[in-house]
């Protein structure tokens, strides 16, 4: 895909931030249990745009290559063994089945869990489960049509009764359920039954072999559910269990005191964990709302909290903030990558809507961008180290590949967009026969180099595409800007809608995989889910068509 | 005065109506979508079985039915209920108003958001009335004096500068430089004792003085401008010429006469009260309804966004008769008929 996207990033929409993936026990945010930052990577050079997911701020002095894994020293400073986080997009439910959002799924994932997870490095980590199911081992059938898991068998939910097989059983039945939306059902893709062998055996059959069968319960978006608490919510009435979907009882570290819609919730450390002298600290207060640059003033100047997500403030911001000396912001760099999505085929708004931005197998590509010579000077054109200067600093780092991370599947392959080079971008054009006309914008056929570019409404996407146009018109490409709120650009209902209204480049698409270029689109969104290799089986289909 | 009384209240049906209707239509056909904040691994078939889960591919006129009798007959029931402990008819099969974000009964959120809202700016409303009417008053009486002066100053700054500009410098002065005030609200924060009393106040006192020092600075001018109105009446100079202490002129007889206009704003300024003060809210995350309210437009909660902005359309039109039946009632020479 390469050239297609040229991405520019910025950061992220706050909604699908990638999770936060800074670990830093001194101070504590995953000291709180074992629910699984995502796949973070450090010290690799990215490709083509910056990629940054997630500010975290902390408390305490941990820098992103402090990482301690198995001891750490109670900081003095926590006597009270009480973590205050700040989520500046509040919360909105605990259950990762009804609203799949980032916060949602990190709020319940100090509650309940799956049966594996992933590390930071992309690797399967059994947590529910005794084992990582494997061909070896037995665990994944030979024609890859099955896999079964082997249950922890001293598990215990925090109201004291026996983890089964019976609720990962419970918990598939209650996702697949036709009347339910089950937000994560993409996990569960293909699954044909999912039965209990014994009490602490579980196995999922497939309807096509998986050479892939981590789908259902791995993840922190599918988590197991209690059965005996969710029976009775099945289907249409699942949302009606509003005690139930507010406060799951679960086998993680924490369990709900209090849950206030959209505003705060309070976690106790829960005492049958089965990690002994885990959780570290005994409450948690995970409070919401307000904008990223209070949240940050919060931890950084006034201390009021010791954990704050998500920070998509321009750099100048943070480092102010930073001088008051009492936190620091720690980087982890995932899978988020900002990028530029090109239309291939042709958006004119004079085209009837049975043609517009639509593939039709080739036959309708778009005037210009279709041209590989226009595409190439685009991403030329772009010098990515100014866009991470401005709108990220420390946050944000250069990447031409669109799989930055896990480090095992991180590209290297592309590094042609680091450097930018307008002069090659103009020779390209000249070349191609894309002449100059007299408003310094080229042409050729009649046809002129003036595209729409628009992306979510955001300060720092906005300066993004405010520098990328100028950076444009050096190689004389007209470019009009648009923004969009955040709700509708990524709303499903209405892309496809937005993309037949005349766009030509998009900023951060959302998973369409109607036309050749977004299908790729949600590779990198699936790790930044914390499922960092679900894109293998994706990638097979893909790669012929995105190379 | 009954009968006036339910003239407005039958009048008010219709009208109600008739906003629950235009809120109902324009929040259905804004571009949002309640998916958008999903991530994006979601495919658009899980995306549409979402949608399908929320009653979004109803025809218009019956979801617009749906809601009308969820929000007139169920919830009021439920709350009958709540209220009373009894059970009218078979409840748990009764459809409530669902928020699509957090799949729980509207009202219920709303009811838990309401006292966070009602102290810090009911109690902003309050304090802002307690300061403007004296300056309004004193100003007016004396009239280009240095207090009129400063009083006219500091009620333009108020005016023109908005909240998110003095709650962020108050932000940066008592609690970044000072370190005096927590900047954000603990909506969890009980008072039990004294000791938990005082951090209420001090968590409490930056949004209401912020909210206040605007609402006095719109109140104390309208105030200034109406006494200033009635001291130059014939009956100013009757009393005096009786005799009367300036005191009593003041604030027996002119106060009462240039309450009148005064009352009426403030009663119409009650239904702000209700819808929170966004802004505010938002700034000191006191998670009220303001904040819902927002959150819920950014976030395409359209029962939320729809059930916020009718029950404001309420409480407005509510608020209005209360207006016009206080009037009557400061000024006798208002009959209703």
């Amino acid at each position: 895909m390469n050239h297609k996207h040229r991405p520019v990033g910025d950061g992220l929409v706050p909604s699908r931030a990638g999770r936060v993936p800074s670990r830093c026990r001194r101070t504590g945010a995953s000291a709180l249990g074992d629910h699984n930052a995502p796949a973070r990577e450090r010290g690799r050079p990215y490709g083509p745009i910056m990629a940054t997911i997630v500010a975290a701020v902390l408390l305490s002095a941990c820098g992103p290559d402090e990482i301690v894994d198995e001891v750490f020293e109670a900081p003095e400073v926590l006597e009270n063994r009480h973590a205050n986080i700040l989520y500046w997009q509040a919360v909105s439910n605990m259950n990762p089945y009804l609203s799949g959002g980032t916060k949602e799924v990190e709020a319940a994932s100090l509650v309940i869990e799956p049966l594996a997870n992933y590390d930071d490095n992309g690797e399967l980590v059994p947590v529910l489960a005794a084992e990582i199911p494997t061909p070896e081992n037995g665990g994944v059938s030979e024609d890859l049509k099955s896999i079964t898991w082997k249950l922890k068998p001293d598990v215990v939910w925090a109201d004291g009764t026996q983890f089964t097989s019976r609720d990962v059983v419970f918990t598939g039945e209650y996702c697949l359920h036709e009347e339910m939306g089950c937000s994560p059902e993409a996990s569960f893709t293909e699954v044909e039954t999912i039965e209990a062998l014994d009490d602490f055996t579980v196995r999922i059959v497939f309807s096509v072999p998986k050479p892939f069968p981590f789908g259902p319960f791995v993840g922190a978006i599918t988590p197991i559910l209690q059965h005996e608490q969710f029976k009775d919510c099945l289907g249409a009435r699942a949302p009606e269990c509003t005690a139930a979907n507010f406060g799951p009882i679960g086998t993680g570290p924490f369990k709900v005191d209090e849950f206030r819609a959209n505003d705060v919730i309070s976690f106790s450390a829960n005492e049958r964990y089965r990690e002994p002298g885990k959780p570290w600290f005994k409450t948690v207060t995970l409070k919401g709302g307000g904008d990223a640059a209070s949240a940050a003033r919060a931890v950084l100047e006034t201390g009021e909290y010791d954990y704050a997500w998500n920070l998509q403030v321009e750099p100048e911001i943070l480092e102010q903030m930073m001088a008051a000396g009492k936190g620091e912001v720690v980087v982890g760099f995932g899978t988020n990558v900002e990028r530029l999505v090109v239309n291939q085929t042709n958006a004119d708004s004079s085209l009837d809507p049975e043609r517009r931005s639509l593939y039709l197998d080739g036959s309708n590509p778009h005037p210009f961008l279709a041209d590989p010579a226009v595409r190439r000077a685009l991403a030329l054109a772009i010098d990515r180290d100014v866009l991470i200067e401005t709108g990220y600093g420390p946050t944000g780092r250069v990447t031409c590949n669109i799989v930055p991370a896990p480090i095992e599947f991180a590209s290297a392959a592309n590094e042609s967009c680091r450097v930018a080079d307008p002069d090659e971008a103009n020779r390209i054009l000249d070349e191609a026969g894309w002449a100059r006309g007299e408003d310094g914008v080229r042409s050729r056929d009649g046809v002129r180099l003036s595209l729409l570019y628009q992306t979510s409404t955001n300060s720092v996407r906005q300066g993004t595409q405010s520098l990328i146009k100028q950076m444009w018109q050096e190689i004389g490409v007209e470019t009009e800007l648009r923004n969009i709120d955040g709700g509708v650009f990524f709303g499903g209902e209405h892309l496809s809608e937005v993309l037949r209204r005349h766009r030509d480049v998009h900023e951060q698409l959302p998973g369409d995989r109607s036309g050749t270029l977004y299908g790729c689109l949600d590779l990198r969104q699936r790790s930044g889910t914390g499922q960092p290799m679900a894109w293998h089986q994706h990638v097979a289909g893909l790669l012929p068509r995105v190379r | 005065m009954i009968r006036y009384i339910t003239r407005r209240l039958l009048f008010a049906v219709p009208t109600l109506v008739a906003i629950s209707f235009v809120v109902f239509a324009l929040l259905d056909l804004a571009p949002s979508d309640p998916t958008g904040q999903l991530p994006l691994t979601i495919p658009p078939e899980v995306r549409a079985q979402i949608r399908e889960s929320f009653g979004l591919d109803d025809p218009f006129l019956v979801r617009y039915g749906k809601w009308m009798e969820q929000f007139f007959v169920n919830e009021p029931l439920n709350l009958i209920e709540q209220a009373f402990g009894v059970e009218i008819g078979n409840s748990s099969e009764r459809f409530r108003v669902i928020s699509y974000a957090t799949r729980s009964p509207v009202v219920d959120i709303i009811a838990e958001r309401m006292p966070q809202t009602l102290w810090v700016v009911g109690l902003s409303y309050v304090v802002g009335i307690l300061i403007a009417l004296p300056i309004g008053i004193i100003s007016a009486y004396r009239q280009y004096s240095w207090f009129d002066q400063v009083g006219t100053f500091v009620s333009m700054v108020g005016f023109s500068v908005p909240t998110f500009f003095t709650g962020l410098l108050a932000i940066i002065l008592f609690s970044v430089m000072l370190e005096w005030l927590p900047s954000i609200y603990d909506t969890t924060h009980r008072v039990t004792d004294l000791g938990s009393f005082w951090v209420q106040i001090k968590q409490i006192i930056m949004p209401v003085m912020v909210l206040a020092f605007y609402n006095a600075a719109q109140l104390s001018r309208f105030m200034r401008s109406s006494v200033l109105d009635n001291l130059n009446l014939d009956y100013v100079r009757t009393a005096r010429a009786k005799g009367m202490r300036e005191r009593a002129v003041l604030l027996v007889h002119v106060l009462r006469n240039s309450m009148i206009p005064v009352v009426t704003m403030i009663a119409l300024g009650i239904p702000t009260i209700f819808g929170g003060a966004i802004i505010t809210e938002q700034i000191f995350r006191v998670n009220g309804l303001g904040q819902l309210l927002i959150v819920a437009i950014q976030g395409a909660d359209i029962p939320m966004v729809q059930t916020l902005t009718f029950l404001f359309a309420i409480l407005i039109v509510g608020f209005n008769l209360v207006a016009d039946v206080l009037y009557g009632i400061l000024d006798p020479r208002i009959r209703y008929e």
